[in-house]
């Protein structure tokens, strides 16, 4: 991968988890796979560090091994894309949530927070949780429900295990046991929870449960789409969309080109039961031939036997969506005419520098200006053509044209640059207020402390004007601009998963 | 990404020939009488003007939530023991109060299966070592070159300096040393007969002094 994709890596690792393991995973992302003592020779750090940052890096699966020649020692590998999916566990929450509700929530984000954990330890956790947050009272029993309908939908998964006892362990996960719900012995967690009972007398020891990422990026992929369809046309539209979506996964494997043909009638069944959207049952037929006939073409019908069946072109819509986000960043950097002049080469495909001045109506200087521009940019290519004839002046023609698989993966680029801006920003802001931030972070400290205490609203008060209304002032804008850089981490993060998943459908 | 080198110039190494002829200005629908940009002569802003304002963000419900949820998952991880300091360097004076007090912070260990991990990332624990892994046998020059005068025989004359000296009271570090150490064994066989030979040859002078006086 690039230099820029290291850099933001490291960024990332240095945020979460300190200087010493950002510089193990940067050796590892330069070097590849390596045993452990080049990482030691090479970082200069002490050994004890070495063993205990790869450990952090192995728990929280960013880096996996293999066993050497030699079978007691292993090889090292940094598994970079796992790095960069660290930036989206926010989302990952946030979905978790609105499909399942507050505690599926939270079970979520106690996985993550661990990478991986034991089905009971998590629930006892949650439950504690809850009463120490939100004071509500949730049961086992409950919380068991929550977690087996997780299982069931995919979205937790068995982590990797070895039978064997090898120095360097063989971790493989047989498909059979992928989703299998583990054993619960209410009686016996309910005496670890109230303490009687160690934690390591629970069933259920060693199995380990983690965060299925796949499974996310389906259903953020489906929203992509639903999104699309909402903004094109309407509520009703999207609604549509998302019920054929919900039948295709009957028929069609999750990450298929092209969904298998999903009767009519099935969703007609599906909005009749849900009695939500009564308008789209009225004009149902309606939305069908519209979403038929719309030129973007990816809902088309498949068969006419049963009243007919629909088809969704999954890798189109993407081709499409990818195509729509270079224009729309072509828009935003360099103007509408530019953006003109973009979408004139896209559908000629291979077009002259005087024809675009032509056919784009746009004054000959600024046409060739922009065009120019967009060249070096990298989002127009050029493609030489020599017609020589044997006699007279050689003739070359120059073509702009766009190969769109490079132009996604220099947006990508682009992408992960703007990300390692921000994030540097950020801590050049946190360096530079440093003195102001941790002396906020002390008067909060000693103002928690004293509320356990008991302290009286004076003196709370009293505390509080340590801060000075310039010193807050100050405090407001740097938090307004922390805000904003992580909203922009957040929406660059959204670009980074819609032209991932272009690429995945090359 | 930007920065193509201009209208593509050849892009000589020793010069760049900034005028095309009027041939290839035309190809590349130059007119004849324009006025061409001039050279560049410095590299581009590190911090470019930006031609157009960037679209603002749309403050959301569901933004703040996210932001919220991220932060807080950053912070957990920070305060985690999965956050490891850059080891503490007794050289250094701690600067202000607020760091002595932060150094004398227990750190808590993590703990984890093993079952999931290569066995080498272990910490051992093993029996204190006074043995240090500094192999300096005693050299005892004259008499081990009496001796092997006529025994060719490789010395036991080496001094194997070891480079991690600061590891030397970590228990863990004894068997890797060891290995280490019976690398260094394998590696510096030649070096011994490199030895080897500078025995001889200060072997063959004594001789010779003995020689005269005898």
């Amino acid at each position: 991968m690039s230099v820029q994709y290291g850099k933001v890596i490291s960024l990332i690792l240095q945020e979460r988890f300190g200087p010493v393991v950002e510089k193990v995973g940067t050796y590892l992302f330069q070097y590849g796979t390596v045993p452990l003592l080049y990482i030691k020779k090479n970082t200069n750090l002490p050994l004890s560090k070495v063993k205990e940052a790869l450990c952090i890096l192995i728990k929280y699966r960013l880096v996996t091994f293999t066993p050497n020649r030699n079978a007691n020692v292993a090889n090292y590998t940094l598994q970079h894309d796992q790095v960069l999916l660290t930036l989206r566990y926010a989302n990952y929450i946030n979905l978790i949530k609105k499909k399942f509700g507050n505690e599926c929530e939270m079970i979520v984000e106690e996985l993550l927070q661990r990478s991986y954990w034991t089905a009971s330890e998590l629930i006892l956790k949650v439950i504690e949780r809850f009463k120490k947050d939100h004071n509500k009272a949730v049961t086992i029993l409950s919380l068991r429900e929550k977690f087996i309908s997780l299982v069931n939908a995919q979205y937790l998964i068995r982590l990797p295990y070895s039978e064997e006892d090898k120095p360097v362990p063989n971790l493989i996960l047989p498909e059979t046991d992928q989703f299998v719900i583990p054993q619960f012995e209410l009686k016996q967690m309910t005496l670890v929870q109230s303490g009687k009972a160690p934690v390591d007398s629970l069933p259920d020891r060693g199995v380990y449960w983690t965060v299925n990422f796949d499974r996310f990026h389906q259903d953020m992929r489906d929203k992509l789409i639903v999104n699309a369809f909402t903004k094109k046309f309407d509520e009703n539209a999207g609604e549509f969309v998302r019920l054929l979506l919900q039948q295709m996964y009957i028929r069609t494997t999750p990450w298929a080109e092209v969904s298998n043909p999903v009767p009519v009638i099935e969703i007609r069944d599906n909005v009749r039961k849900q009695a939500t959207h009564q308008h789209l049952l009225a004009f149902f037929d309606q939305y069908v031939s519209v979403l038929e006939q719309d030129n973007s073409q990816l809902i088309r019908q498949g068969g006419e036997a049963g009243g007919g069946s629909l088809q969704i072109f999954l890798k189109e819509a993407f081709v499409q969506f990818a195509w729509e986000t270079v224009e729309q960043i072509v828009l935003e950097k360099f103007d509408s005419k530019a953006a003109r002049i973009f979408r004139l080469v896209k559908s000629k495909q291979y077009i002259e520098s005087d024809q675009i001045q032509q056919l784009a109506m746009i004054p000959a200087k600024e046409a060739k200006r922009l065009s120019y521009q967009l060249l070096e940019e990298n989002f127009l290519q050029v493609q030489e053509l020599k017609k020589s004839s044997s006699t007279g002046p050689n003739k070359s023609f120059t073509l702009f044209h766009i190969d769109i698989n490079q132009v996604i993966r220099m947006t990508l680029e682009l992408c992960y640059k703007t990300l390692y801006n921000i994030m540097t920003r950020k801590n050049h802001e946190r360096l530079v207020h440093k003195r102001i931030i941790d002396k906020k972070q002390r008067v909060e400290t000693i103002i928690m402390g004293m509320r356990v205490q008991g302290a009286g609203d004076e003196q709370l008060a009293d505390i509080e004007e340590m801060i000075t209304p310039p010193e807050k002032e100050i405090l407001q804008k740097i938090d307004l601009t922390m805000k904003k850089l992580n909203s922009v981490e957040l929406e660059i993060d959204e670009t980074i998963f819609l032209l991932q998943m272009y690429l995945l459908y090359q | 990404m930007s920065g193509r080198g201009g209208r593509g110039g050849r892009g000589g190494r020793g010069g760049i020939s900034k005028s095309f002829n009027r041939e290839q200005l035309n190809a590349m629908g130059v007119l004849s009488n324009e006025v061409l940009p001039g050279p560049v002569t410095q590299p581009p802003p590190l911090y470019p003007l930006l031609d157009h304002k960037p679209v603002p963000l749309t403050p959301s419900v569901e933004t703040d939530y996210l932001l919220i949820l991220k932060q807080d998952l950053i912070d957990h991880m920070q305060l985690s023991p999965s956050y490891l300091k850059m080891p503490y360097d007794k050289n250094k004076q701690p600067e202000q109060e607020i760091d002595k007090l932060v150094a004398q912070l227990p750190s808590v260990k993590e703990k984890y299966d093993w079952k999931l991990f290569p066995s080498e990332l272990r910490p051992k624990v093993l029996a204190h070592r006074v043995n240090k892994a500094k192999v300096s046998k005693s050299v005892d020059v004259q008499q081990r070159l009496n001796q092997l005068e006529k025994i060719e025989e490789k010395t036991g004359d080496k001094v194997v300096k070891e480079e991690e000296d600061e590891e030397v009271q970590d228990e863990e570090e004894e068997i890797i040393e060891e290995d280490q150490d019976e690398e260094m064994d394998d590696g510096t066989d030649y070096a011994n007969n490199y030895f080897d030979n500078g025995e001889g040859y200060e072997d063959e002078d004594d001789n010779l002094d003995d020689g005269p006086i005898f």
